[in-house]
Parts: C-alpha cells; sequence; structure tokens
C-alpha cells in the first residue's frame, strides 16, 4: 500500500506550507515520516541538506530538537501524570546541559510565549480545557527552540472562537521566531489564514500545489475544486458550487489505476484510467497534475 | 403568506444533571418551535448545552444524574415531559427520531445492517417478510446506497463513515417521523462525502416535510441547512432569527464575536478575531448576564440581572440588555 506515493516539496524558514486532503490521502504518514515516525521506502527527507533518516548519534539528537510537532486531540496528547512543567521540560532533557534552574526558566518562557500564566507550570493537564492544552503541546514543543514544527490538525478539535486564538498565537510565533510549519489540516479556511503555501493530497500524491494566494483564487484540479465546494462557506449568498462527489473516497490499499481520481471526477476523460498526469507547471508556482491541463 | 404548521414546541425547557460538584444546570430555560418542512439551527460551542437540549426533546437524559426540571416539549399537541417511558418508546423512532454524531454508536456491530432496517420498520409496518425487505432495499435506495440488495447482507464495519451515516439516516427516517433531531451528524464524515449528507438530508427532507433540529457548531452547515437559527450559550439561547438575519446582523455581542471568529474562504487573512476567555461553568453560573465576562458592552446592570429576550427584528430576538428592542411585527 502506497500511502505516500512521490511526494515531493520544501518548506523554507520562516515559512507555512498546508497540506490538505481527505482521510487517506497521505498527510498524515507525510507528516510523520518528518518526524521519523515512520521510515521512507523510497525518497529521502532533507533538513537544511542533511537526509533526516541517516542521521545517528548527536546528529539525531539535535534533530529531534530542531523538528517538533503539535497533534490534534488535545486530550490525549499530555501525560496525565505529570505537571504541566515536567511535560514541558521533557522536551529539553535531550539536551543534557541545562541545568534544573535553566530547565525551569526556559519553562517559564515557554509558557510566556504561549499566553499561559506561569501558575499553569505546577498544575495538571485535567485542570485545563481544550485551548489551553494546545497550547501547553505548543509550549513543549518550543521548549527546545526547534526550527520547525509539524501541525497536525492542530485546531480542528476546538470551539471555534479557540481556534481562532490558536491560529493568531502560530501566525505571532512564526513571526518572533522564523519558525516554519508544515500544516496538516482539512479545514481550507484554517488553512487560508497561516499557510503561505498549500498543497493538495489525494491518495498518496500530491495533485495540486500552489502560493494559497493562488490555489484558493483558481483551484485547477477537480479534486481541489470538490474541496473547496465542500468547504462550506459562513455565508448563506456566498456563490454557490454544487459539485457533489458521487461514490466514496477509494481504499489506498487499492487505488484506482492511472489517476486515482478518475473514478469520481466528472471531468474524466478516456486516458486518465491509464495514465497517472505528471505535476505540471501551469502558472508562476502553480503545480497540477491533471490530464485536462 | 401562511406559516407551515408548528410540530414540535419547546416550552422554558430546564434540564438539569445532579453531579457529585453540583447542579450542572445544561438546559437552563430553552424555548423555540419547529415548523413542517424547516430546519432550525441549534448553534453553540462545546459545552453551551445544545446536545442536552436534543437529548432532552427525546427523554434521553444520561441517567440517574439527569432530569428535566422544568418546561414542556409539545409534539404536535402533546406534552413528552409528561409522558411514561413505555410511552416514550413508541416515540422515539417513530414520531422523532435522532441521528448522531458517531455511528457506530447507533449502529450494533453484530447484526447485519438488513436486520437493524428491518427491525426499525417493523415497529411501523405490519407487513410480511418479504414486503418488508422490499422496504428495506428501498429505504437504502433512499439514501443513496448503491446495491443494497447486497449490504442487507452486509456489517457496519464492513462500510465507510459515510455510508454508515446513510444507514443510520434510513433507519431514523424509515418510522416516518414528524422530527428528526440530528446531532453533529457530519463531524467525523470527511467535507465531500459531508456534502453529499447534507443534501441527501435536504432531499429526504423536502419529500416527507419533516421538522428538523440541526445542532451544530459549523456555520458553513448552518448557511446550507437552515431556515431559521438560535444561538445558545451557557445553557440558554441568546439570539434566534432567520438564518440570513442572525448573518446579516447578528444582535447579540457573542453571536456577532462568534461569527468574527470564523475564517473565511476570502477577504482578508490578518488578524482573526477572537473571544478571550472561557464560558462558565454550567454548575457555577454568574448572576446576571452569562456572557458579561467576555463582553466588550458589558456595563452594571448586565452583571447583576439577566437580560430578558427582547424582539430586535422581524422573527428576531436576542438577550441582551444593550441592544435596541424594536417593536414586534405582526
Amino acid at each position: 500500500m502506497k500511502a505516500v506515493d512521490g511526494v515531493s516539496f520544501t518548506i523554507g524558514r520562516q515559512e507555512t506550507l498546508g497540506l490538505v486532503g481527505e482521510s487517506g490521502c497521505g498527510k498524515t504518514t507525510t507528516s510523520r515520516l518528518l518526524l521519523r515516525l515512520e521510515e521512507p521506502t523510497a525518497g529521502r527527507v532533507l533538513l537544511d541538506g542533511q537526509d533526516i533518516h541517516a542521521l545517528r548519534g548527536a546528529a539525531l539528537s539535535r534533530y529531534h530538537t530542531r523538528v517538533q510537532a503539535v497533534f490534534q486531540d488535545p486530550w490525549s496528547s499530555l501525560n496525565p501524570r505529570l505537571r504541566i512543567r515536567d511535560t514541558i521540560a521533557e522536551a529539553l532533557v535531550v539536551n543534557r546541559r541545562v541545568t534544573r534552574a535553566g530547565k525551569l526558566e526556559r519553562v517559564e518562557e515557554v509558557l510566556h510565549q504561549v499566553g499561559l500564566p506561569l501558575s499553569a507550570a505546577a498544575r495538571y493537564p485535567h485542570e485545563f480545557s481544550g485551548g489551553q492544552r494546545q497550547r501547553i503541546a505548543l509550549a513543549s514543543a518550543l521548549a527546545a527552540s526547534p526550527e520547525l514544527i509539524v501541525l497536525d490538525e492542530p485546531v480542528s478539535a476546538l470551539d471555534v472562537s479557540i481556534r481562532a486564538q490558536i491560529m493568531n498565537l502560530l501566525k505571532d510565533l512564526q513571526a518572533r521566531q522564523q519558525l516554519s510549519f508544515l500544516l496538516v489540516a482539512h479545514n481550507l479556511a484554517t488553512v487560508r489564514y497561516i499557510a503561505h503555501r498549500t498543497a493538495v493530497m489525494y491518495l498518496g500524491r500530491i495533485v495540486e500545489h500552489a502560493a494559497t494566494e493562488s490555489l484558493y483564487r483558481s483551484p485547477l484540479h477537480p479534486y481541489t475544486k470538490a474541496l473547496f465546494a465542500a468547504a462550506l462557506p459562513a455565508d448563506p449568498d456566498a456563490p454557490r458550487d454544487d459539485m457533489i462527489l458521487s461514490g466514496e473516497v477509494p481504499s489506498p490499499i487499492d487505488p484506482p489505476s492511472g489517476c486515482h481520481f478518475h473514478p469520481r471526477c466528472p471531468f474524466a476523460m478516456e486516458q486518465c484510467s491509464r495514465v497517472a498526469p505528471e505535476l505540471k507547471t501551469v502558472a508562476p508556482e502553480h503545480v497540477v497534475s491533471c490530464h485536462l491541463y | 403568506m401562511t406559516a407551515a404548521p408548528v410540530v414540535l414546541d419547546v416550552r422554558d425547557l430546564r434540564a438539569y444533571l445532579y453531579t457529585r460538584w453540583g447542579v450542572v444546570r445544561a438546559v437552563d430555560g430553552v424555548s423555540f418551535s419547529l415548523r413542517e418542512g424547516e430546519t432550525l439551527g441549534l448553534v453553540g460551542e462545546s459545552g453551551c448545552g445544545k446536545t442536552m437540549t436534543g437529548l432532552s426533546l427525546v427523554r434521553l437524559l444520561p441517567e440517574p444524574a439527569g432530569r428535566i426540571v422544568e418546561g414542556h416539549v409539545f409534539l404536535e399537541g402533546e406534552d413528552l415531559v409528561t409522558k411514561s417511558e413505555s410511552e416514550m418508546r413508541h416515540v422515539r423512532g417513530r414520531r422523532v427520531s435522532m441521528i448522531l454524531q458517531d455511528p457506530q454508536t447507533s449502529l450494533n456491530p453484530v447484526f447485519t445492517i438488513g436486520d437493524q432496517i428491518l427491525e426499525a420498520l417493523r415497529l411501523h409496518h405490519p407487513d410480511g417478510a418479504r414486503a418488508l425487505a422490499a422496504r428495506a432495499e428501498e429505504a437504502l435506495r433512499r439514501v443513496k446506497v448503491a446495491a443494497p440488495e447486497q449490504r442487507m447482507r452486509a456489517y457496519p464495519h464492513q462500510m465507510s463513515g459515510g455510508m454508515k451515516q446513510r444507514v443510520v439516516g434510513a433507519i431514523a427516517v424509515a418510522g416516518e417521523p414528524r422530527v428528526l433531531i440530528a446531532d453533529e451528524p457530519t463531524t467525523a464524515l470527511d467535507v465531500t462525502i459531508q456534502l453529499q449528507y447534507l443534501a441527501l438530508l435536504k432531499e429526504i427532507q423536502a419529500r416527507t416535510r419533516l421538522a428538523m433540529l440541526f445542532i451544530t457548531h459549523d456555520f458553513g452547515i448552518v448557511a446550507r441547512m437552515c431556515d431559521r437559527v438560535a444561538v445558545m450559550y451557557a445553557g440558554r439561547i441568546v439570539e434566534a432569527g432567520p438564518m440570513r438575519t442572525l448573518f446579516r446582523s447578528p444582535r447579540h455581542p457573542y453571536t456577532q464575536a462568534l461569527m468574527a471568529s470564523v475564517p473565511r474562504m476570502e477577504g482578508s487573512v490578518t488578524r482573526l478575531p477572537s473571544i478571550e476567555g472561557q464560558p462558565p461553568p454550567l454548575h457555577d453560573l454568574p448572576v446576571g448576564c452569562r456572557f458579561a465576562a467576555r463582553c466588550a458592552y458589558v456595563d452594571d446592570r448586565c452583571r447583576r440581572e439577566y437580560p430578558p429576550t427582547m424582539p430586535v427584528g422581524p422573527a428576531h430576538e436576542a438577550a441582551c440588555w444593550r441592544v435596541e428592542p424594536s417593536p414586534p411585527s405582526r
């Protein structure tokens, strides 16, 4: 089963790449590959030119301080038996040169960065709300001073008004600390707020990839168009594109031949079932893999 | 123009949960009505009481802690609050149905889809086995399940999330209910599947004229599905009105702040307004307006006294001291 099938992208410093798609598209596996939670079957992940899966020893330890993660579920991501300060300090354990006092100072620093009071340090996860827990998860990720943070659906389990708080926070942190983000999400409106570039995935492949503004202004791939049509706008008079796809999302275990999207594609042509389309540049910094182009 | 008849009339409903931490006033004086063929959206964030409201309507509050302490739920004139449990068993699934977020909890994993639909149909149709099987296949066809004859023999685990929700929908409408309560039915579905499912619900509603209470936190769904909207906060409805009116001119500060915090697909991407703080805990509610601690327009009266619900436009009301009430129309 090809969870991720020939995916290529780059993320620059202080840049956010949004990775969008529905279940089975491979976005979570992609993020896990970046975190070294999975091994690639082929291809490489390079951080500053170095193959992360070839790292060993001290270089590997350093990698883990350079790339951190925040996951979707605020309820299970924090150890319920540890005080917040101990959870956050765990990230600093990697760098053994930090003293105990140094650790506490760092804990307070990151709590401040995520907008939590210092009193939070001595408390336990159950005392906090979902939004606050995501802030704590973010603080843990920031503790080791990373360069890249993988955010896997960081706000989808949160209430709408809290999502806005966290998104604003992410934007602020990126500006202040020159952070790079890989934002894996399914909500297009959320991604639009912080991603500079966005890639759309379907069954393990990137079907379209462009500067966010360009993608949102003119989505080209039929699947991207369907995703946009399905992103119901909070506006009853927004122009409605009722592109309702037929059928189910196919299983990645047995994907359709040629272009994986052809069975559900309203524009499918004869060659679509035989030949997988290549990613082609059709506009400045805008690539799409579709026989229509 | 005559409005459609009212099918469900909820009056001053209060449902509390008696826990060791105190009394959780989950539903604390909620009133609304549902008309035939119409969809009312019940919106709010987690902990506002919208799910408990839905459960109260069919008397499915968690026991023994949950209880309806006051109020009425008139279904075509009959008060469901006063009915016995055995009477309610005849109401659920037949006159009022409910679909939940997670199809796993609604479908029995050890029975086939066919058996579960037949069980629902049998209650309503005294037909023979063959006629019932035909009805069951037709029920599946109506929710766009392909190859229904084969699907009848399938088990829930063999189906995708979207298909399971469609089966749940088929079971829910098998008894031809007058009211359907949908509690976040698409939250666990992929967006393209969600779109299919919402279109299906609309189609079923157009065909059967059922009244729908759609519980959600998603304003995109509200804009697509709802005729009227009621916004809940800390156990009470703070604003209610026609859907377009709520989007164009929300009057309650909470509604305004909530809508402003929803990310848009166009327009500027600078800062997204958010609401500082959190809702008060339902077991420890403040005197006065419950949004006071987070409201930009708060004054002393707001903190001292809970505001009455006031008309602010045609069929539009809000519970706020700071809005200009308008004379009720008609």
